[in-house]
């Protein structure tokens, strides 16, 4: 018998005479405060959430002052990564003339074996990573990511986040109720909630442990 | 789980003694339980717990449905399901993985489970080296011991102590700034991270309706482990469905709120496939181990609401006696309330008599627990079921005697009077021994009251 | 007329319920309650075949010593209104009072046995149906059962009572008291009705103190420990007296207090309520 029967074959005994509960979902929203409607009123939100715990969230309404505002908070040197997503989107983000920025686009890692060891270490000498995003979440200050590469995004120092208008979300509820996130075609969904930390050691909070350091939310009136 | 190793009698006096422990152990708690209160400030927790509750009653109730739709998503997805009865054959399947795919190293993430099947001893005999990266669990490994909270696997050791245990094991400057530290270990970790061949984790929650995996996680390390190695093992219980992927609201609202007061942890990661053809990086292989090791003993009893937890860890912050003895006096795998019940009942009910009585019952961890298990009733009831099993000959005759006693009301003021005067003759005091040890005999009255009220 | 009349309408008929070791050890706690009670104007029955709640028995995983005693426990109390047997009767257990399960209330100075008595004694008789008929005078009988505080503020009514003591107290919530009886507000409403009575809150009033009954001499070490935490807690105050619900909290504290050689005043809430009577 293999572990497969027989587990099912303890749990059937044991739930033998147990009645079967289903769930009805009359769901009322837990949260004590109101919810707003307006997307300046969430904006605010998110952002008190995401600068509670440390990361940024900036409004800018042209490209220009997008490059600006991210280079202005990139040291010299700064290895940049930039998913094809934004590239796409932005193709005015990357600056061909400055020598001092090196770029790493999405398309040029496609082209290496992928897991393989030029890939982990071209990954690895990232400082800073670009991507757009699923949505973010007003309620908890969360951005949803759902890419073809997982770790520019989780192994750089600094992680840049651009959200274009209508990619704002109320709450959870919304989140996990929306039809069309449940039925995504990625390998997985990456739900980043402020900047990597830690308090294993007398629960003091330190940033930046395996993951980015510093996350910035840049919203996108266009 | 560990049969015949040191139980809570032997072992908490030392911890006991230990006063850095007890500070930092009081400090991290208090601490915890604080912003746990905070957290929850703007929900209506009880209603939260009350559906969280009826979720994993509907769960439980046909736990075989939706295992079986889980692993049918799972494995249309590209995953393999693999179902273990026992630690060891989970430990062999995932020995059989590593082999096939010549895995010589793996970076693990934080998982009770593994602890509970003690996955990286029995690697290590095999000759696979396993590495834990979660910060707290990177310390313990170093240090040669086991972690002794579900989820701040350190919080028994002070920034000194963890300064002196790098410079001794890894050839740091000894520097207790938590920052360096920190820093040294994201150093020494990363390279870890891109050598793997195998990266295992646990799960939070798996997803019936859509076969996926969930884990929640502040450091980053789960997201390295689960994206950087070929391939990932997943080792997880039974008892960790959950129908939906919108019962994920109710479930991500309150765990790590009730673990550490925050809204949610810093990445969650819902995992559901291998990587696709489009992606550039990801496991190419994405196993799911689903252990039973003793849970199934639970279904269809009284105790079966214990298989809700989700492992926050709020009952062990909580709890006043955990606070004085910490993780490691508890000689399991799960300390605290919810350990005092899990480990007797899954396999060590020989552990059973001395966990269940180390409580005062005092009712703090079921106010806290996010899911509404009664804890300290089951501890009761456990207390009741020992005295069933295992009888204590000296106490059951003691009660009996006392029962006798207290159904002749002339007799028990009889025996009243007689040991008030005998405790005032100091004649009392070999009986008391285990309360005058650091406590003073109260001065007994000459009169009891109802002899009073009769004049 | 009126007044008299009035007086005979408020005039509660309460059954005193004295814990096994407040009998023993801390009477003055069962004289205050009774003079408080009937202070307040209710007419205080003490039964006097009463013994042990059988919680001790209960806590420590005896369940059916705990029935025994919970079945001669409801005897006493109900008198007549509890139904027993004809080999009883024949045996001449006859009872003295008879207790009316619509009016009458049964009060008593200690959380933990209420709380037994109240949550736990219709739990005792819920497992065999041969028990069924006493799973319903349990019921019956836990619904007319309450903690002394809780009484007095949800039953008689806190306007009633008013009294005078200068003293300064802190409060600490027993477990039973606070978890299982849900009585947080009623205590601090009394001793804030106390003028010149000075309540100062504890840092954490609400951890456990370690007695835990058979815990503080299971582990007593750890026990020992955690009422050192609260007595720290509670000359961290510099209150004059600590005060609870529960005489057996206090027992454990006090105990460890004088060990220490620590003077200070631990006191059931009834004591320092017959204190501001001044009667």
């Amino acid at each position: 018998m293999s572990d497969r029967e027989r587990i099912f074959a303890i749990i059937r005994k044991r739930l033998f005479h147990v009645q079967k509960i289903k769930f009805t979902d009359n769901y009322q929203s837990p949260l004590k405060k109101l919810v707003p409607d307006n997307f300046s009123d969430l904006l605010l939100q998110f952002k008190q959430e995401l600068e509670a715990l440390g990361g940024r969230a900036i409004q800018i309404s042209s490209t220009d002052e997008l490059r600006a505002a991210i280079l202005a908070n990139l040291k010299e040197n700064s290895s940049i990564f930039i998913t094809d997503q934004i590239m796409r989107t932005y193709p005015e983000l990357v600056d061909k003339i400055n020598k001092s920025k090196k770029y790493i686009m999405e398309k040029d890692l496609a082209s290496l074996i992928p897991n393989s060891k030029i890939y982990k270490e071209t990954v690895n000498s990232i400082d800073a990573a670009i991507t757009g995003c699923l949505c973010t979440i007003a309620e908890t200050g969360t951005i949803v990511i759902s890419g073809n590469s997982r770790l520019p995004l989780a192994m750089a120092q600094e992680l840049i986040v651009i959200i274009k208008p209508g990619q704002m979300l109320k709450t959870l509820d919304e989140f996990f109720t929306g039809k069309h996130f449940k039925e995504h075609n990625h390998s997985n969904l990456f739900m980043v909630t402020g900047p990597s930390q830690t308090a294993d050691i007398e629960k003091e909070l330190v940033k930046g442990v395996h993951g980015p350091k510093d996350v910035f939310a840049f919203f996108a009136d266009k | 789980m560990r049969p015949n190793s040191p139980g809570i009698k032997t072992l908490y006096k030392k911890e006991l003694s230990n006063h850095q422990l007890r500070e930092n152990l009081s400090k991290a708690t208090l601490q915890s339980v604080q912003k746990r209160n905070k957290s929850f400030e703007e929900l209506d927790f009880e209603y939260l717990r009350n559906q969280a509750r009826q979720i994993k009653l509907d769960t439980l109730s046909q736990l075989n449905e939706y295992l079986a739709q889980f692993e049918d998503n799972a494995t249309k997805n590209g995953c393999k399901v693999f179902y273990a009865s026992t630690a060891f054959n989970a430990n062999q399947y995932i020995l059989n993985v590593a082999k096939s795919t010549s895995s010589k190293l793996i970076v693990k993430s934080k998982s009770m489970v593994t602890e509970e099947i003690e996955l990286v001893d029995f690697l290590k005999k095999n000759g696979i080296e396993a590495v834990e990266t979660d910060l707290g669990e990177y310390i313990v490994q170093l240090a040669g011991e086991k972690p002794s909270h579900i989820t701040t696997p350190a919080i028994h050791k002070s920034r000194y102590e963890i300064s002196n245990l790098f410079h001794d094991k890894l050839g740091t400057e000894n520097n207790p700034n938590p920052e360096f530290l920190t820093l040294k270990a994201r150093q020494i970790l990363r390279e870890q991270f891109l050598k793997a061949d195998i990266g295992v984790s646990g799960a939070n929650f798996l997803i019936a309706e859509t076969g996926d995996v969930v884990v929640v996680e502040n450091e980053g390390n789960a997201r390295l482990s689960t994206s950087s190695p070929r391939v990932h093992i997943v080792v997880t219980g039974i008892e960790k469905i959950l129908p939906r992927f919108s019962d994920l609201r109710i479930f991500l609202r309150l765990l790590g709120r009730s673990s550490t007061g925050q809204k949610l942890t810093s990445y969650t990661s819902i995992l559901r496939s291998p990587r696709t053809k489009e992606e550039l990086d990801g496991p190419d292989e994405l196993h799911i181990v689903i252990l039973d090791n003793g849970r199934t003993n639970l279904l269809g009893t009284e105790y079966q609401e214990i298989l809700h937890c989700i492992r926050c860890g709020a009952c062990l912050n909580v709890c006043p006696v955990y606070r004085k003895i910490g993780g490691h006096a508890y000689g399991s795998v799960y300390p605290g309330p919810i350990g005092s019940l899990v480990t007797p009942l899954y396999s060590d009910m020989e552990k059973a008599r001395d966990l269940a009585f180390a409580s005062t019952l005092c009712g703090n961890c079921t106010e806290v627990c996010p899911v509404g298990i009664n804890i300290h009733h089951h501890l009761l009831t456990l207390r009741n079921d020992i005295n069933k099993r295992h009888k204590h000959f000296v106490e059951k005759f003691l009660i009996n005697q006392f029962t006798m006693v207290s159904l002749r009301p002339k007799l028990l003021s009889f025996l009243g009077g007689t040991a008030r005067m005998l405790s005032r003759l100091q004649l009392l005091n070999f009986f008391l021994k285990q309360w005058t040890k650091e406590r003073s005999v109260p001065n007994f009255p000459p009169q009891s009251f109802k002899k009073y009220n009769r004049e | 007329m009126l007044k008299e009349v009035s007086i005979y309408l408020i005039s509660m008929r309460v059954f005193l319920f004295i814990p096994c070791y407040i009998d023993q050890l801390y009477p003055s706690v069962a004289k205050a309650s009774y003079e408080v009670l009937k202070h307040l104007g209710c007419q205080v029955h003490i039964p006097e075949n009463q013994t042990c709640c059988g919680q001790p028995a209960f806590n420590t995983g005896y369940r059916d010593e705990a029935k025994k005693m919970a079945i001669h426990q409801m005897r006493v109390f109900l008198g007549t209104s509890f139904p027993i047997s004809a080999k009883e009767h024949l045996k001449g257990k006859k009872a003295v009072t008879s207790f009316n399960l619509d009016s009458d209330y049964v009060v008593g100075p200690s959380g933990s046995c209420i709380a037994m008595m109240k949550n736990f004694y219709p739990d005792l008789f819920n497992e065999s149906r041969s028990d069924n008929l006493l799973y319903e005078i349990a019921v019956k009988f836990s619904k007319r059962v309450y903690e002394f505080s809780e009484f007095i503020v949800k039953v008689i009514g806190l306007e009633k009572f008013s009294g005078r003591l200068k003293l300064s107290v802190s409060y600490h919530d027993s477990c039973h008291s606070l978890r299982e009886l849900k009585i947080k507000e009623e205590p601090r409403m009394i001793l804030n009705r106390i003028r010149e009575l000075k309540l100062v809150e504890l840092s954490h009033p609400e951890i456990c103190c370690g007695f835990g009954g058979t815990f503080s001499v299971k582990f007593p070490e750890i026990s020992v420990e955690m009422g050192k935490d609260k007595l720290a807690d509670f000359y961290g105050t510099e209150a004059d007296a600590l005060v609870s619900t529960d005489m057996s909290c206090l027992m454990h504290l006090s105990a460890i207090a004088r060990h220490n050689g620590i003077q200070r005043r631990f006191a059931h809430l009834s004591e320092i309520m017959l204190e501001s009577l001044q009667i």
